[in-house]
């Protein structure tokens, strides 16, 4: 996002700099926020290990390194952002909710006016304040213009009335930006608005967790029965919330560029699991040529994907062929994700079929039903599922890139 | 393998059995039933348990001079298809699969004629203990103790993922013979001093348990087996058998689901079963199924015919089974989206019991590497 010069330090410097991070992550994060490192089962880490990892950050000034200087972010060059995000990645430590980081900020740097940026972009900043996406809705799922939820105009303020599904935290979260339907003229486009909610409590709104496949609730429905929001939280203009959306999704798709060093750190998972299992000959399944070749496999798609990721950041985001790698990085990188997930359970075999429910919990000192490295594998394997689902799925990833490539 | 008579149902029997399976299946075991009989403490019926002895399913593989109806596994595969169709919970295969299969091969009739009435009234729930931390899914790689003491053996060591464990008044448990290369089998009931039981759920909502036992004491009365390794293997084979057959009753039901979601799910003005990408991903699901069960139907066939299945066939299955359940599993969720997701779904249950099997008796990375070994 940042437009800044690469390759400015020297390597005597960046080898200070990866110190400086090194040192301030392994001695100054807190327990609770690595209970949350062990307990993550899916892209989102347990919401309070965040927050707290996140109030943490800024008191570095590093809650938002992705930003650029002029809005909060430090005041580093791009070398300097990949040191921090490898070391970060690399102790599997939490992503910032990635709907306030990476998603409404730079819409609202973009599209906000001087009041909304000062009003809503500290409190992201300091982690005070959270963010959920309110997108989706029981009828508009892929085809995401179909969205009914209404906002009916009565003086200075929106009346909105309908329901949003799939909404990630939203009963963690206080703040929410949403999608609704401001007219029904024209293309489907065309009268959709964006929206700035300051709670998640307004009268008439309701939020009900929806419980996922390991029993743990991370999405939620909320519902909106004539909620009254003044027309100043519009981000961008009547209407017009579509090319706020579009231009939103893009940094959602984009990722931030770290995927190679979550799952660089999930393969490395992967060989200490194997390492933990008994091959039925003698030997350990970590020695097996046939996993080993597995791995490998991993490894070269690892290599491609640290290779695109980088890619993309030094030709930055507004080149032409942006888009399309952004696209390809998000196939590319949910792929890798379930394959490792995958050949975890199958490594795990038998070990990995009990319900970890209890262990997982965040402050629960429930004992791992078995292995204690392998408490996650189920759980991983079945929420990661949802990877080819959301942000686009799979499918619909693919109708994009095709239409891209057959446009040439 | 040995070529010898093979006591089966006669067709019509089999079909009367199934007939009230499936009616069973129907009328108890929508989804809710399920949900909160899963969330139980005792995780089945027992109401329903005494509704299978009345109709004599827990009678089919036992024969008739213990009131048995003198059938044969094979004859159990559309139960077990059925009862996947329906995530039946009921611990059916530990006690009619697993340990009856273990029982029937036992020399030891005084034995036999205590258990298997009891089993057949649905007075006796069974769990075949053999799987420890070390063994890598082999039913012969056991490091479980038994040392001999004048007319008894004392039994240590721990068995892991007893299928039914928490459930079970009794338990049979395999462990070498100390001082010779021979494994043994051994009847424990559930009050046995020296025994622990640590319980848990698998993540399909059935039970498990991790059994320990140290210096545990058992009479001669109580030796299901002192040759138990051919019992061992060929119980293991008609065990994957049966739980193959339960997977595939799951894939059934699954892939119908998703494809009638297909034709009800509107996304940009059409049904979804209207994007080829989708017609193609369930006709994927409906090849890998017909395929899985053709195997499945050759491998009953053997059974119904010899009496066991060849090794390689039952190591294709289990390998073929895991792939088509995954596959099926996978694609299911892909297909309904978000709603996949949920726990309120039972897409996402039926996914987890076909994990689950997956995962049973050496997964298909263990039964791939055994058909590698032969080559
Ligand atoms: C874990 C998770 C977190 C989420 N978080 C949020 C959030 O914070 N905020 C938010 O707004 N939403 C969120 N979502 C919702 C997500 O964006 C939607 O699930 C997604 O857009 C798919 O919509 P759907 O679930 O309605 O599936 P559907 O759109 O009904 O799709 C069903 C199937 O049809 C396929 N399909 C649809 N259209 C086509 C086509 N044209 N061609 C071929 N195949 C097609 C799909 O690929 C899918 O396989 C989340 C979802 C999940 C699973």
């Amino acid at each position: 996002m940042a437009d800044s010069s690469v390759g400015s330090l020297s390597t005597a410097e960046l080898d200070r700099f990866r110190l400086e991070v090194a040192d301030f992550l392994d001695n100054h994060v807190p327990d609770e926020v690595w209970e949350g490192v062990d307990k993550t089962t899916s892209y989102f880490p347990p919401f309070s290990a965040i927050m707290t990892m996140h109030k943490l950050l800024a008191t570095k000034g590093w809650s938002v390194v992705g930003w650029p200087e002029e809005y909060g972010g430090p005041a580093w060059d791009e070398d300097q952002r990949h040191v921090f995000w490898e070391e970060y990645c690399k102790r599997g430590l939490p992503l910032m909710v990635p709907q306030s980081v990476n998603m409404v900020a730079p819409a609202i740097m973009q599209f906000g006016t001087r009041e909304q940026k000062s009003k809503y972009l500290p409190g992201i900043i300091s982690g005070e304040h959270s963010w959920c996406q309110g997108y989706s809705e029981p009828n508009a799922g892929s085809d995401l213009v179909a969205l009914q939820c209404k906002a009916e105009s009565d003086g200075d303020d929106y009346v909105i009335t309908g329901q949003k599904i799939w909404t990630t935290w939203a009963f963690e979260v206080d703040h929410m930006f949403l999608l609704v339907r401001t007219s029904n003229e024209g293309r489907p486009q065309q009268g959709i608005t964006f929206l700035l909610l300051d709670s998640m409590e307004l009268p008439g709104m309701e939020v009900r967790p929806i419980i996922g496949l390991d029993g743990f609730p991370e999405q939620a429905e909320v519902f909106f029965n004539q909620v009254r929001v003044p027309k100043s939280q519009i981000l961008g203009e009547h209407d017009k919330g579509w090319s706020v959306a579009k231009y939103l999704l893009e940094h959602e798709r984009s990722g931030g560029g770290n995927g190679q060093f979550i799952l660089k750190r999930e393969i490395d998972w992967l060989m200490t699991l194997a390492a933990e299992v008994d091959d039925g000959a003698g030997g350990q399944l970590a020695d097996d040529a046939v996993f080993k070749n597995k791995v490998a496999q991993l490894l070269v798609d690892l290599r491609c994907l640290a290779a695109s990721e980088n890619y993309l950041r030094k030709i930055g985001p507004h080149h032409q062929e942006a888009a399309q790698m952004a696209s390809m990085i998000k196939l590319e990188s949910m792929d890798l994700t379930q394959h490792v997930a995958e050949l975890a359970l199958e490594v795990c075999g038998s070990f990995a079929l009990a319900d970890q429910y209890d262990a997982l919990k965040m402050g629960s000192t429930a004992r791992p039903i078995g292995p204690a490295s392998m408490l996650t594998v189920m759980a991983k394997y079945l929420n990661h599922r949802a990877c080819s689902i959301y942000g686009g799925s799979h499918q619909v990833q693919r109708e994009i890139l095709s239409k891209m490539e057959l446009m040439k | 393998m040995m070529t010898h008579t093979v006591n089966t149902l006669s067709p019509e029997v089999r079909d009367m059995l199934v007939d009230s399976v499936q009616k069973f299946v129907d009328s108890e075991y929508d989804f809710e039933s399920r949900r909160s009989l899963a969330a139980s403490k005792l995780g089945y019926s027992e109401k329903h348990w005494q509704l299978f002895a009345e109709l004599g399913w827990l009678a089919i593989p036992f024969s008739e001079d213990l009131g048995g109806l003198d059938g044969d596994f094979s004859d159990m595969a559309d139960v077990a298809e059925c009862f996947g169709r329906g995530l039946v919970l009921e611990p059916f295969f530990s006690t009619l699969v697993q340990s009856a299969n273990v029982l029937k091969q036992s020399h030891n009739e005084a034995l036999k004629t205590k258990l298997i009435p009891k089993i057949i009234a649905g007075e006796l729930i069974l769990a075949l203990a053999w799987e420890e931390a070390g063994s890598g899914s082999n039913p012969l790689s056991v490091s479980s103790v038994a040392s001999r003491v004048e007319d008894s053996y004392l039994l240590s060591g721990e068995k892991v993922v007893v299928l039914a464990g928490p459930q079970a008044q009794g338990f049979i448990v395999s462990a070498k013979l100390e001082g010779e290369d021979q494994l043994g089998l051994f009847y424990l009931p559930e009050d046995t001093l020296g025994v622990t039981l640590e319980n848990y759920r698998l993540v399909d909502g059935s039970q498990a348990a991790t059994l320990s036992f140290d210096q545990v004491r058992i009479g001669a009365a109580n030796v299901v087996s002192l040759n138990a390794k051919t019992t061992l293997e060929s119980s293991f084979r008609s065990a994957i058998f049966l739980l193959c057959a339960e997977a595939l009753g799951a894939m059934e039901k699954l892939l119908r689901t998703t494809a009638d979601y297909t034709k009800t799910r509107k996304q940009f003005g059409a049904p979804i079963a209207s994007f080829q990408v989708l017609r193609h991903l369930i006709a994927d699901m409906s090849v890998i199924l017909k395929k899985t069960r053709c195997l499945l139907d050759h491998c009953t066939g053997q059974l119904r015919e010899t009496g066991d299945i060849d090794e390689m066939d039952v190591a294709a299955l289990k390998v073929q089974t895991g792939r088509a359940a995954q596959f099926i599993g996978r694609q299911a969720i892909q297909i309904h989206g978000g709603i996949g997701m949920t726990d309120e779904l039972d897409v996402g249950h039926y996914v987890k019991r076909l994990t689950v099997i997956d995962g049973l008796l050496g997964n298909g990375r263990f039964h791939l590497q055994k058909i590698t070994s032969a080559l």
